[in-house]
C-alpha cells in the first residue's frame, strides 16, 4: 500500500508515475490526467501558470490521499500537480489508483482529483489570446 | 464610469447609525471581504463626480478608519442619536458648493449594485429638477437623488424620519423600480443570510480589533501595548493586489478576521467569492487568535487541475 502527493516544476513522466502503481494483486489501474486546454469560458487561452502555497498544499494533498486510501478498497494511489508555466496540451495534474477491482479504482481516482481541485491551495492564471490574463475563480464578484 | 452623474451630482453616504438591532458596528460588517460602509462609498464614487460625503456618528473613529483610504469627505454627526434626519442635515451642510443634487445612500442596503444606481442617475437626468427615488416594497425611498432646491426641506426633517416623508409629499417624483433596495441588513441574521445568498463567507459582524484601536487612538491611549509582529504571505490575486509576496506586519488585531480587515483596508483587495485563511501552514477558523511571530496566509478561491 502506498499513497503519495507531490508538486512538480518539471514535465510529468506518465510511464514512471504509472509504474509506482504496479502491483500483481491489482486487476485495475485508473489514471486521470488534467491537461491545459485552449479555451475557458469562451475565451481563447494561450498558456497557464500555476502557483501554490506549497507548505499547505503538500499537507492538504497528503490528507486527500490518506482519505482515499481509507475510504476505498485500493492498493496504491498517487497524485502530482504541476507548478509554473504550462503550454497547451501539457499535463497539469496526474492522479492514478490501482486496486483489485475497477469500481473502487474509478471511484478513488475521481475522489482524489475532485478533492485536489477543491481543497489544495493551488491557483491558476490564464493568459488569453487578447493579451489579458486572470486568476481563475478570482474574478471580481 | 466616474462621470456618469455629470459634474453636478454629489454622493451622501449615511453611516452614523447606532445599529441597535445589530448589536455591533453594522457599518463595519463585511460582505465579500468589504465592509458595508466601504461598499456604499464605492457605489457612490462610481456615479457621483462632484464628490462624496460620508456622515459618521456612532462608532465614528472605526467607521472613519475603514474608509480612510478612499477619496471622500467625512462629516461627523455628533447628534446621531436623534436619528436619520440629523445625518441628512449634517450631510447637506457638508455638500460641495458646486453640487446641484445629491444621491443619498445608506450602508445597509447591501444588495444594491452600480447598475441599480446608474438607472437611478439616468432617470434623474431626464428630469433633473425633480427628486428621483428607488421604488421597492410598495413605496419610494432611498437610494434617492435630491436636487439642491429641496435640500432646505431635507435639513428640516426631524427625528428618525428619513427622506421618505419628503418623497411621499413631492408633487413630481421620478421613481425607478429597484427590488435590490428592499434588501437591508438590520440584524446579524440578515447579515449571515446575505453572505450565504451571495456566496460570500460570512465575514465579521464587527471588527473588534479595528474598532478598539480606533477608540484607543481617539482617547489618546494608543501605545505599544499588545503590539505583535506577524508575517503575512500573499499568493495569486492577493499577491498582485498587495504588490508583494510577503510582509511583516505590526498589528494589535486579536483574530485572523481582524487582521484581514486591517490589511484589506490597506491594500484594497478585490471582493472574492470565498476566502479561507491559514495560520502557520494549517487552515484555521477566522476567529482564531493571532500571536506574535505567527505566519498568516489568506487563501483566495483555489483552482488546481
Amino acid at each position: 500500500m502506498s499513497a503519495s502527493f507531490s508538486l512538480s516544476r518539471s514535465v510529468l513522466d506518465e510511464a514512471l508515475l504509472a509504474a509506482t502503481l504496479d502491483d500483481e494483486s491489482c486487476g485495475a489501474l485508473v489514471v486521470f490526467q488534467g491537461r491545459v486546454r485552449n479555451h475557458n469560458e469562451g475565451r481563447r487561452v494561450l498558456r497557464l501558470e500555476y502557483e501554490a502555497y506549497e507548505a499547505l498544499a503538500q499537507k492538504e494533498g497528503d490528507r486527500i490521499l490518506d482519505e482515499a486510501m481509507a475510504r476505498f478498497a485500493i492498493v496504491h494511489a498517487g497524485c502530482v500537480h504541476r507548478l509554473g508555466l504550462l503550454s497547451l496540451g501539457d499535463a497539469a495534474v496526474w492522479a492514478g489508483v490501482s486496486a483489485h477491482h475497477r469500481g473502487d479504482a474509478f471511484a478513488a481516482c475521481r475522489y482524489i482529483i475532485d478533492e485536489v481541485k477543491a481543497r489544495v491551495p493551488i491557483w491558476k492564471k490564464e493568459f488569453y489570446a487578447d493579451g489579458e490574463s486572470g486568476w481563475v475563480n478570482c474574478q471580481l464578484g | 464610469m466616474a462621470a456618469e452623474g455629470g459634474p453636478r451630482l454629489a454622493g451622501l453616504v449615511l453611516a452614523a447609525g447606532g445599529a441597535r438591532r445589530f448589536g455591533a458596528p453594522k457599518q463595519l460588517a463585511l460582505v465579500g471581504g468589504r465592509s458595508l460602509v466601504e461598499a456604499a462609498v464605492h457605489l457612490a464614487l462610481d456615479c457621483c463626480a462632484a464628490g462624496v460625503v460620508v456622515v459618521s456618528g456612532a462608532h465614528a473613529p472605526a467607521v472613519e478608519a475603514a474608509i480612510g483610504h478612499l477619496p471622500v469627505a467625512v462629516a461627523r454627526n455628533e447628534a446621531w442619536r436623534e436619528g436619520l434626519a440629523s445625518s441628512l442635515r449634517r450631510g447637506v451642510q457638508a455638500m460641495p458648493a458646486h453640487a446641484e443634487a445629491c444621491l443619498v445612500l445608506l450602508c445597509d442596503q447591501a444588495a444594491l449594485t452600480a447598475a441599480d444606481l446608474m438607472r437611478l442617475v439616468e432617470a434623474w437626468q431626464a428630469f433633473p429638477q425633480r427628486m428621483a427615488a428607488a421604488g421597492y416594497a410598495g413605496t419610494a425611498g432611498v437610494p434617492a437623488i435630491f436636487p439642491r432646491a429641496v435640500w432646505p426641506a431635507l435639513a428640516r426633517l426631524r427625528g428618525d424620519h428619513g427622506a421618505r416623508r419628503l418623497l411621499a409629499g413631492a408633487a413630481a417624483l421620478t421613481v425607478v423600480a429597484m427590488p435590490n433596495a428592499a434588501v437591508d441588513v438590520d440584524t446579524p441574521a440578515d447579515h449571515a443570510g446575505l453572505c450565504r445568498s451571495s456566496g460570500h463567507l460570512a465575514l465579521p459582524v464587527a471588527q473588534p480589533a479595528v474598532y478598539l484601536r480606533a477608540a484607543r487612538q481617539e482617547a489618546g491611549m494608543e501605545g505599544a501595548e499588545g503590539m505583535m509582529r506577524v508575517r503575512v504571505e500573499y499568493f495569486a490575486v492577493l499577491r498582485e493586489c498587495a504588490g508583494c509576496s510577503h510582509e511583516e506586519v505590526e498589528t494589535q488585531a486579536a483574530t485572523l478576521r481582524a487582521l484581514f480587515a486591517e490589511l484589506e483596508a490597506r491594500h484594497g483587495f478585490p471582493r472574492l467569492p470565498s476566502l479561507k485563511v491559514a495560520l502557520n501552514a494549517e487552515f484555521r477558523d477566522w476567529e482564531s487568535p493571532l500571536a506574535d511571530g505567527d505566519t498568516v496566509v489568506f487563501i483566495p478561491p483555489v483552482a488546481g487541475g
